[in-house]
Order: structure tokens, then sequence, then C-alpha cells
């Protein structure tokens, strides 16, 4: 009988072994699986491209060409474009690695709601991965030569994904917070929008870094129209001011030597300071690098980011070291939001000597540098705030507010708009900690 | 008639750990996010209150335990009322216990398919955890007891390493407004997450089958609590992660570790918190499974479980195989048409036994 018991515990462990093993596990080999690090997606005329950047294994003496890890096909949608990579390469693309999902300008006229709707349902993508807008094409985005790694999407990552706390020169965003802000009252949502700042991708002259005619070409600047839902979409997204050589810190992935001559493939080089604003899925308006300072200030960690203040011909470099913020809403006499932020800052740089007294990490910053600031960002945060609302963007969730500190009233105030709401700022810069 | 002798008693330390470490990971995958889909901000709220109703039950239970001297509740039945009246009894709790086991078993099942492969594999996979659960309905409740002194440790690793990953990414003012119109929200949601409730029953099991020591109540609450409050505070750190998509997001654990830095960085560690709550979790789903066999066997005066062990597990594998990736057509059913047996068995009754008269009919209870 005991006998019969072991045999009986032995067959059961084999059966079980085969039960477990017989379908591996339902793995797909590593040698036919493309493990996807990045994925650019553009609108064709009658459906989606997408193009997939695939981690390659470099031997140590050899560098893969970035374009031999790129991947795409067209297809109605975006995950039949992706069904179709694996049906035409061979390959059966993972893209429980993918990192950072590029949409290509082609999409500024498309709603995009769609679009990161189903990369959020979707199981084979993370909804963690970074979500960003290209100046140009997503295509030539991945397929461009950066001297800063191999793989084009690593060296955007890197400007992407940095410490938590270090993040504010950038807007970073995920598949799920954009879905949250898009899906949330107030229908909006920001990206950061990927630009080439030195080089191009094609190998034609370059303006040198800073430059934001090119942010879009003139011929993709949209005008306001009336969506067939009647969404209304895209006031009129022209880029022509001049404050993109931003003194404040831009969220440059690097830099090169030879800017401003005749660029090769080598000399592209990623900038995201620039953050692209969406309302009702559609990308209505834009945030400048100070605007996208201004904004992180206020809505993520903020240290060790420096603030330029400007007294005469003395510009200092004010270092943050700690922010205390506070958005809220008033509807007692006009419906005021109001934005409350206090900085502490210290010495980081100047261009004219400052008197020994003032030096040093512990140093008090004179009030006027302190005062200098205070102007420009608040002028700064009015003005961004105003023309958001005029877009119909809701930056500060607004509605958001309305429904968790006012809830009685929401929906009698849900339908107020954006216009009507009034910034007031407050901004403290100080010294001390 | 008893499930156990002596020897093969609990300890009340492993009675405790039932209640930290299994019965709150079957509370982990689905339930988050079926509570924001009804309650949205207010999950929290819900919860409470399927616990606070849950703590009631096990306070009535404790009491009824103490009462009849910590004596099986069946024999309690049976010399109070009558044979018939327990294995009618009986049998209505092992129907019970079969319907408490199918929604964490199917949501098992499909947790496993999304979370661990990469494309969908046969259903043959998930076949060997019959065999555990065959195995274990045969032998006495002391194999929980053997399972929770390890699992404790999965459990609560498991969960700390996944509330100190998505810590970071939840937002607590998503939680607010914390009252919020319409109500009956309140009454709703609670009802349609019953299903993951009713734990305190297990009590009516354990009853006579684990050893009678000091503070018993009390430890028993605390522990009771304790789950509770794990649960609770992962609802919220899960809708102030997600905040109005909470109800899309699924699989509750492995949504909520993905947005680490650290694991954007390194890679995905997470998985060890995931498999070591999937092996507190198989103890956590047979447990159901077990309570309805041994229901079962009692109400069928059986000396042996394994004729009700292969109906119970036949019956459930035959339940897989069918309704194999239609967890949510089973889960609408099973709330609307079973909802009230839940209410019933879960709640009801166990107050009601606390009727029973103290005392004997016969001859003197003995645990």
């Amino acid at each position: 009988m005991h006998h019969l018991r072991h045999k009986s515990i032995i067959a059961l462990c084999v059966i079980l072994a085969v039960l477990y093993f017989s379908s591996d596990f339902a793995l797909i080999d590593i040698e036919d699986t493309a493990i996807v690090v990045a994925m650019g997606i553009d609108k064709t005329q009658d459906g989606f491209e997408v193009s997939a950047q695939i981690g390659l294994p470099q031997a140590t003496q050899q560098t893969s060409n970035n374009n031999d890890t790129i991947i795409s096909a067209k297809g109605k949608t975006v995950m039949d474009a992706v069904e179709l990579l694996g049906t035409q390469t061979g390959w059966h693309p993972k893209l429980a690695f993918c990192n950072l999902i590029i949409l290509g300008k082609d999409l500024l006229t498309h709603d995009i709601t769609t679009l990161t709707d189903n990369l959020l349902s979707s199981e084979k993508i993370q909804n963690s991965a970074m979500l960003a807008f290209s100046q140009t094409s997503a295509k030539d985005v991945l397929t461009a030569v950066t001297p800063l790694d191999a793989i084009s999407s690593f060296a955007i990552q890197k400007i992407l994904l940095k410490n938590d706390r270090t993040l504010s020169t950038v807007a970073d965003i995920n598949v799920k917070n954009f879905a949250l802000l898009n899906h949330g009252r107030g229908n909006w949502g920001y990206m950061p929008i990927i630009r080439i700042v030195k080089g191009s991708i094609e190998g034609q002259e370059s303006g040198g870094a800073g430059k934001t005619s090119d942010l879009f070409d003139d011929k993709t600047l949209l005008l306001a129209k009336k969506q067939p839902d009647n969404r209304p979409i895209a006031p009129l997204l022209s880029l022509n001011d001049n404050a993109a050589a931003s003194n404040l810190s831009s969220g440059e992935g690097g830099s090169d030597s030879s800017s401003g001559s005749s660029q090769k493939k080598e000399n592209v080089v990623f900038d995201a300071a620039y953050t692209a604003l969406f309302s009702n899925g559609y990308l209505v308006d834009y945030l400048t690098p100070e605007e996208t300072v201004c904004y992180n200030l206020l809505n993520s960690p903020s240290d060790q980011i420096l603030l330029k203040s400007q007294v005469g011909d003395t510009i200092v470099m004010l270092e943050v070291f700690g922010t205390r913020k506070k958005i809220k809403l008033d509807y007692a006499v006009k419906p005021t939001i109001k934005l409350e932020l206090k900085i502490n800052v210290r010495f980081s740089d100047s261009t004219k000597d400052i008197s020994g007294e003032s030096l040093g990490r512990q140093a008090t910053v004179p009030r006027e540098y302190c005062a200098a600031l205070e102007k420009e960002l608040t002028k700064t945060l009015t003005d961004m705030t105003l023309r958001a609302y005029r877009k119909g963007v809701d930056l500060f969730d607004v509605r958001e507010l309305t429904y968790r500190h006012y809830n009685k009233q929401f929906n009698d105030l849900k339908n107020l708009p954006l216009t009507s709401f009034v910034p007031q700022v407050d901004i403290k810069v100080s010294s001390k900690d | 008639m008893t499930l156990s002798n002596e020897r093969n008693k609990l300890k009340l330390r492993q009675v405790c750990f039932i209640f930290i470490a299994l019965t709150p990971v079957t509370k982990i995958s689905l339930l988050p996010s079926v509570a924001a889909s009804f309650l949205e901000e207010q999950l929290w709220l819900g919860l409470l209150i399927n616990f606070v109703l849950d703590f009631i039950v096990l306070f009535a239970i404790l009491l009824l335990l103490k009462k009849h001297d910590n004596a099986p509740i069946f024999d309690v039945v049976e010399q109070k009322l009558s044979p018939t009246c327990a294995k009618i009894l009986f049998f209505l709790y092992s129907i019970f216990f079969f319907l408490k086991a199918i929604i964490p078993l199917l949501e098992q099942q499909d947790y496993v398919q999304n979370t661990l492969y990469e494309v969908t594999p046969t259903v043959l996979v998930f076949l060997p955890f019959f065999a555990v659960s065959f195995y274990s309905c045969l032998k006495e409740l002391k194999i929980f007891g053997r399972c929770v002194d390890i699992s404790i440790w999965f459990t609560l690793l498991g969960l700390g390493l996944v509330l100190f990953l998505a810590l970071p990414i939840c937002r607590i003012e998503r939680l607010m407004p914390i009252i919020q119109k319409p109500t009956y929200k309140l009454i709703k949601g609670p009802f349609s997450t019953i299903i993951w409730f009713s734990d305190s029953v297990y009590m009516l099991i354990f009853a006579g089958h684990f050893l009678n020591q000091k503070q018993r109540a009390l430890k028993i609450s605390l522990s009771y609590l304790s789950g509770a409050v794990l649960i609770i505070v992962l609802a919220i750190i899960f809708y102030g992660a997600f905040g109005p998509i909470a109800k899309t997001r699924f699989w509750a654990i492995p949504e909520l570790t993905i947005f680490s830095i650290a694991i954007a960085n390194a890679t995905r560690f997470d998985y060890i918190a995931i498999f070591l709550l999937l092996f507190s979790q198989v103890f956590a789903i047979i447990l159901p499974i077990f309570s309805s066999v041994k229901c079962l066997q009692l109400a069928l005066n059986l000396k042996r479980s394994i004729i009700p062990a292969s109906i119970i597990n036949g019956l459930l594998f035959l339940f897989v195989i069918v309704f194999s990736n239609r967890l949510f057509k089973v889960f609408g059913v099973i709330v609307n048409v079973f909802g009230w047996i839940f209410i019933c068995f879960g709640y009801v009754v166990p107050i009601l036994l606390l009727l029973l008269p103290r005392g004997t009919k016969n001859a003197p209870l003995k645990a």
C-alpha cells in the first residue's frame, strides 16, 4: 500500500510536470522575439504607421546602426500595425519593455483620445511608458542618429526620464497620467515636444540650438476650426517667440561641438523643453520652456533647478532647494484660481561679482533678486494660465478642484467657461530655509 | 462528528495568520477595480462598510463560540436543533462556499494568464491547481495551519513591497470629496463586492478545531482588523494612483508597481512581490473549496472526504474549463442572482445561530 502511494505521488508529479511544461509556459523563443524599447506612431492617410525600435544586443567593439533597429508597418489601427510588424518581419514584437511612445506631428490634426485610450487598455503596453509629441514624424525621430546613444530612443529617454526631484525642466507624462487628465473632468492633457535642437535628420543645414521656428514648420500650423463632433480645436499654433534659448535649464538632451555648420546625421540632439497642450484630445497650444518650468514648479517636486533673476545688467542664477505650493479655488466673489508658491533659493552663479557676503550656499540672496524673480514668475504664470484658459485647456485642474472642494455645487459650476476664471498668483522667493 | 482530532487542531496563532495572510490576498487583484467602478472616490468607504459588516459577524461567531465552549458548530446545531437541520444547514453552507470559491478561482486564472504569460496559454496549465486543491481537501484543517505559517511572510513581504513601490504615485487628493451624492452608491457598492467578503464565516468551520488559548477573541479580532486595514490602505493607494481610470485597471498589483522609478531604472523586480502573493493566493483560494468540501462531508455524514473533494473540485474544474475567460459574465450572474445567498449565509445565519440556547439538549458539548 505504501509502495503504491509512492508510485502514485511520482506519477502525479510527472503528470503535473507535463502539464506545466507542455506549452513551455507559452513562452516565445527569444530568438523570435523583438524586444521593443520605443514606439513611434504616425498618422497615415487611412490609418497609422507604427515604427518600433528594437533593443539589439551589442558587442563591446561594435555599435549597431540606429536604422537597423527600426521595424515599421502600416495598419488601420495602432494594434493592427503592431500585428503586421509581427507577420511581416517574423518577429514577435514584445512591447512590455516599451518605455517611450512618440506621436508624430501628423497627429496634430487628430483627436488622440482614442489612440491613448487604446494604449491604456492594451495589455501589451505598459501604462508607465512615457508619451511625447514629435516636432517631425515619429519615425524620423526614431531613425535619427545621435551622438548621445547608439539607439535614439535611449537618448530621448535620458532627457525625459530623470530623477523625480530634478525633473522640472521637462513636463514628462506617461500613458496613465495622460489618460487621467484626458478622462478627468477637465478633459485636457499635456506632453513634452521632442525637438531637434541641433543638426537635422536628413543632414540639412541647421539653425543651431534654441531656434523655435522649427518646432513645427509653417505648413503644419493649424487654423482654428470646428471638427464634425463640434469639438473646438486648435487655434493658430504659431511659434514665433524667440525665447527658446532659455536661460532656464532647458531640458536639452546634450550638446554637440559642431552646431550651426553643415550637419551630419551624427549631430542630431534632442530637446524636450516645450510642452504641447491638449484639450478634448486635440493639440491646441504649447508651453515655452519658461512656462514649462513654472507649471512644474506648481505640480511636481522641484529641487536643484536653476531660475534666472535679472536686476539691471546683472543676471543671477538661483538654485531652487525647496518649494511649497498650493492651488486653491475661490468662488466667493468671482471664480478665482489662486496659485501660491513659496520658493527657497540660493546663489548658483552670476554674470557679475556679487558682494562676498551674498555668496556661498548659506548666504542670503539680496531681496531685489528675489523680487525680480517673483515678478517674472508671476507674469509668466498669469499669462500662461489666461492663454491656456482661452484655448480651453484646464491648466491647474479647476474642474477637478471644483468637484473635490465644491462637490455640492459642482453641477452648477461645472459649466462655467474657463475664461471666467481669474488667476491670482502669489509667489514668494526667499533664501531662508 | 468532528473534522479533526486534538493533535490536528490549529493553534490560535495560525487562525490569526489565516486572517492576515490568506483572506486579504483574495481581495488584491480585481476587487479594488470593481469597487472603484461602483464607488469611485468612496471605494475605501464601501470596503470599510463590508469589513464592518464582516466584523459584526466575526464578533457574533466569537460570542457563539464562547457560549458553546468552542464546540464545532455542526455539533451545536445537531444537538440544539436536530441532525437533519445540521445536515441541511451544512449542505447549504457547502453551496455557499462553492459559490464563494468561483470568482477568486476564475480571477486567479485570468490574473495568472494576463500577468505571467506573453500569449494566452491553454487552460490546462491552470489544472495543476486542482491537484493541490484536491490533495488539501483530503487533509485536515491543520494543513492550512502549516501553510499559513509560511505564507504569512510571503503575504507581508509581497504587500509591503507593493505598497512601497506604489506609494510615490498615490495622490491622496484624488479620493476627495470624502462624502458625495448619491449615497445609494454606498449600498450598491458594498453589495456588488460582497462575494469577496463574508470571511468571518470561516470561523464556523474553524470552531472546535483550534486550540482554545488566552485572549482568543481579541487576537482573532485584531488579526482580522489588520487584514482589513491592509486592504483599505491598498485600495486608497490604488485609487490615489489611478483616480477616474481606476475602474479600467483590473489587476491592481502589477498595475500599481510598474510606475516606480526604481522599476524603470532597474527591471521588473516587482514580480518578486507578485510571485510571493501568488503563493499565498493559492492557499487563500483553496480555503473556500476546502470549507465547501468539509461542509459537504458533514452534510453527507461521510468518514472520509475523498467523495466530496472529488465532487467539489470536479465541478470547479469543469467550471474553469467552461467559463475560462468569462470572468465578468460569471461575476455579474453570481452577484445579481446569488447575491442573496451571500447575505443570508454570510451575515444573517451566523447571527441567528447566536439564538441557539446555551447548555445541552442531550449531553454536554465538547470541542
